[in-house]
């Protein structure tokens, strides 16, 4: 009775001692989960290797009559294990397709954001060509520079004018007095812009990889009341965790909706249960011509 | 939550639907649709093509020759990735704070206000018999996460290697393709003047460093191009006047002849597996393109064509060959398969097409176009579709394809003085056009052909 | 026949010039602008560019590469692109032709030579392709294919210099060496 009441003191006590000191170390360092572990990149034989001298102009002489030496090989290196760190898995509520939604507007260029909602008419999208607008094409700079500049920029000018006249009209409508929690379509539009417009320049894309066009990537995100992003996360991971190229895209969205150069949004704080939750449908096929 | 809206809202969106027309017809449907799901949706369709800012820390180390090696180390990491147009490396000078040790989680607060996205730190340790530890962790700054953590152990003098190893690592994680530092430029170094141009074989890391010449100038020499399995080069020299085909082992120095033509034999590449070289043999006025087998040395001619066939390249996959003929009357580019059956124009475009790259990713056909007077380095896809013009000038020529199929490296010629000089240098671009750059040599240079990843 | 003497006279005095500008320079200069001038003074220049080291004087062995050169003309032309020989080309090639049958026991090389506006292994081609166009002709006219080797050497050893047709035009050519001459 006595030695199984001492024994269990001893565990209770082992017990309390590690909670204490091991739960807070393991908390402090938590790159110690991450230490790498050791690659060995075994190098066959010295002799193979590359001089040790640092490299040396060579000399234009050319009227050596020597033979030129064999260069030693470069040594051979063997990664005989990597090593794979953990991806965190991000708390996936639920899978959201992307939804088959209008295709919204084309701007050739960068149009600085606007407080004001902004409607721009549909363009036609001119380029034929897949890589268009991300990727230079020297024939076809050739041609639209000259043909297509100064009436584009006329076009422009009177364009934005008269969205903000639309923009005004709709703006000024009077909305719902009520609630904070019902807007009107012109006040939702808004919100949307404004996030779109401010994240835009932060996200970069990788135009020039095999597919980069078809891979859109679904970010949930949390705000503050601040217009801060707070959280984001990658939705449909799961599809995409598979390709690095698909992983690294979707980080780059992730990263995007992270920077918090491109932040705060400009959102009506008495709006907040409206946007405090926002997804993100990162599509750059239309970046692509398609 | 009640975020619906309500059946007069709806109506009086649909009368500004109608009143604003053809202009907003679209958004606002899906708008409707969307707030009825009781959701903020945003679609971001468009970004920017910015490089990805980068914090390379220089590697730190115990001991005076440790840091140096670090220092030597995150260079060359640096101007890697710096070079490939994806990254912007931040001025070390701007750091703030860098941590001293690899083994904790970085105040990326420090980091995130030199607006870095990525950080890469490491650590370099000597040990024993000359070698060398190096360790390097790559964060994600603003998920605060570790993308990547890897050691490597290597021969100390090997530091460069291990520096293109690192940034090929880092370069596949955060692009997801596969990197291309770790690889090699093989080409041609000119010298003297240009009616008795002094040509040699010259090979260099792909950022133009651990150069070296292979063969002495005394015999003409063109067109290498490296073996994708094996350390070998096949060329063209004329050595003894007999122009042909030889094959260069880059271990033993050694030089051979590859066949016995009664013709001239030009334009050699290997196949994809590395045991065929495909050439152009020109014989009476005629040429045509060949296979040789390098196991069993039979030749087979694969052209029947009265036309100049030449500039033969495989597919990544080894079943099909894209080529260069004028049998159309002017120079197009053809592709047939291994067979050298099927034969297909693919280039239609307005002028001359010629030296024809099959990308390694397969998709594209990287070419020299002339047109106008000007010459341009182009891609077009396996299809003849989306031809597009990458660089141009007075003369470009001879694209060769980076391992992953996302640089291009070709020579250009910029014509110099009164006498008709010119200046031939090399330069590589991204896939994109937008990323051109000059590969520094030693001498002028031509004909550059990209090693495969070293294995 | 005086008149002969005289060519002889003259070509041999711009051999001479020609292959001191060589010397000094060790480069091309001077050949770059070869456009305005007569054929004779640019055949010499460039021959002489090409192989001779030392003027000789004003002797010519009858029979010798410098005979070829100056008493009969080595080399003809090409449209771009094109190997097919010009009716000026063929009466050249007739010419060198009744010297080779004169000199049965010389043989010969042609070049073929591009100009630069081609890509490397094609003008390979073309020039393997010129060279057999010239060789072809003088089979045609009775010399034996055994005494004529061809090589290409594309666009790698132009003759003239120069960035412009006039240079261009120089470089498309088959140029008809003679062995050990």
């Amino acid at each position: 009775m006595r030695s199984s009441f001492l024994m269990s003191l001893v565990l209770h006590v082992t017990v309390v001692l590690l909670s204490v000191i091991g739960l807070p170390y393991l908390q402090r360092s938590p790159a110690k989960e991450n230490i790498p572990m050791v690659v060995e990149l075994v190098s066959i034989g010295s002799e193979t290797n590359l001089p040790a001298q640092p490299y040396q102009k060579p000399k234009p002489k050319i009227k050596e009559a020597k033979p030129p030496k064999p260069l030693p090989p470069k040594p051979e290196t063997k990664v005989v294990l990597k090593q794979k760190i953990p991806e965190p898995k991000p708390t996936v509520k639920r899978d959201l397709k992307p939804k088959p939604v209008a295709k919204p507007k084309r701007k050739l260029k960068q149009v600085a954001p606007k407080k004001l909602a902004k409607i721009t008419p549909r363009r036609k999208p001119t380029p034929p060509d897949p890589f268009a607008l991300v990727l230079k094409n020297l024939e076809k700079e050739i041609k639209t520079t000259q043909m297509a500049k100064k009436p584009k920029k006329k076009n422009k000018s009177k364009k934005s004018d008269f969205e903000q006249q639309i923009a005004k009209v709709l703006t000024r409508r009077p909305i719902s007095e009520s609630s904070s929690s019902r807007i009107t379509m012109t006040e939702m539009h808004a919100m949307i812009n404004t996030i779109r417009t401010a994240i835009m320049p932060c996200w970069n894309l990788q135009p020039g990889a095999k597919g980069a066009q078809n891979i859109v990537v679904i970010i949930g995100a949390s705000l503050n009341p601040d217009g801060r992003v707070t959280r984001a996360w990658v939705k449909n991971r799961s599809v995409l965790i598979e390709d690095p190229f698909k992983l690294a895209a979707a980080e780059t969205a992730q990263r995007a909706i992270l920077n918090q150069a491109c932040q705060p949004f400009k959102l009506d704080p008495k709006k907040y249960d409206i946007w405090k939750d926002v997804t993100l449908n990162f599509n750059p096929s239309e970046m692509f011509g398609r | 939550m009640n975020r619906k809206v309500t059946v007069r809202k709806n109506l009086i969106t649909r009368l500004k639907s109608v009143f604003l027309g053809f202009i907003v017809l679209v958004p606002l449907n899906f708008l409707t649709f969307q707030s009825a799901l009781g959701e903020l949706r945003v679609d971001i369709t468009r970004g920017t093509v910015k490089p990805l800012p980068i914090a390379v820390t220089n590697f730190i180390g115990e001991t005076q020759q440790e840091i140096e090696s670090g220092q030597s180390i995150s260079g060359v990491i640096r101007a890697n990735l710096e070079r490939s147009g994806l990254f912007q490396a931040i001025d070390n000078q701007a750091f703030i704070d860098v941590e001293r040790t690899l083994d904790t989680v970085p105040q990326f607060q420090n980091w995130r206000i030199l607006n870095a996205q990525a950080l890469v730190q490491g650590q370099v340790t000597l040990i024993s018999n000359n070698r060398m530890r190096v360790q390097f962790r790559l964060w994600d700054v603003f998920a605060q996460q570790q993308m990547i953590g890897q050691v490597y152990t290597t021969i100390g003098t090997n530091w460069r290697r291990i520096s293109h190893i690192v940034a090929d690592a880092i370069y596949k994680r955060v692009t997801g393709e596969e990197g291309y530092f770790d690889s090699r430029i093989v080409y041609i170094a000119e010298t003297g003047s240009l009616m008795r141009r002094i040509k040699r074989l010259a090979i260099m890391d792909q950022d133009g460093e651990n150069h070296h010449f292979l063969t002495d100038g005394s015999s003409l020499v063109l067109t290498p191009r490296f073996s994708p399995n094996r350390q070998e080069i096949t060329y063209m020299s004329y050595h003894g006047k007999v122009p042909r085909v030889y094959i260069f082992n880059i271990d033993t120095g050694r030089q051979e002849v590859l066949g016995d033509f009664p013709g001239m034999t030009f334009a050699p590449r290997f196949s994809p597996d590395g045991n065929t070289v495909i050439m152009s043999m020109a014989k009476d006025g005629n040429t045509e393109i060949y296979i040789m087998d390098l196991r069993t040395r039979q030749a087979k001619r694969l052209t029947r064509h009265s036309a100049i066939d030449t500039s033969p390249h495989y597919s990544p996959n080894g079943k099909y060959i894209v080529f260069n003929s004028d049998r159309s009357g002017t120079q197009q580019i053809y592709i047939m398969n291994a067979k050298g059956k099927k034969v297909k124009r693919i280039s239609f475009g307005k002028g001359r097409y010629a030296t024809p790259v099959w990308s390694p990713r397969g998709d594209l056909i990287a070419f020299t176009k002339m047109a106008g007077g000007k010459f341009y380095i182009g891609v077009i896809g396996v299809d003849g579709k989306g031809e597009r013009l990458l660089a141009d000038g007075f003369l470009v020529e001879s694209p060769t394809w980076s391992p992953n199929g996302r640089v291009i490296m070709f020579f250009r010629e910029i014509p110099k003085g009164k006498l008709g000089d010119k200046e031939t240098k090399i330069y590589s671009i991204d896939l994109t056009g937008r990323n051109e750059r000059e590969i520094v040599t030693p001498m002028e240079a031509s004909d550059p052909a990209w090693s495969p990843l070293i294995p | 026949m005086r008149l002969r003497n005289l060519i002889y006279l003259l070509a041999g005095l711009f051999l001479v010039g020609a292959c001191e500008t060589m010397e000094e320079k060790g480069s091309a200069q001077g050949i770059g602008e070869l456009k305005a001038k007569s054929i004779g003074e640019l055949k010499a220049k460039t021959y002489g560019g090409q192989v001779t080291k030392k003027p000789q004087g004003f002797s010519i062995t009858p029979g010798s590469g410098r005979d070829f050169v100056v008493n009969v003309g080595d080399r003809v032309f090409f449209a771009v692109d094109k190997s097919n020989l010009s009716s000026e080309a063929r009466a050249m090639l007739e010419k060198q032709a009744a010297w080779l049958k004169r000199y049965g026991n010389v043989n010969v090389t042609i070049q073929g030579h591009c100009d630069e506006r081609g890509t490397r292994e094609y003008n390979l081609g073309l020039g393997e392709r010129r060279a057999n166009s010239a060789k072809d002709l003088l089979v045609a006219m009775g010399i034996s294919p055994n005494r004529i080797k061809t090589i290409s050497y594309g666009k790698e050893r132009p003759a003239a210099l120069g960035h412009s047709e006039a240079s261009w035009h120089q470089n498309r050519r088959a140029v008809t060496v003679i062995a050990g001459g």
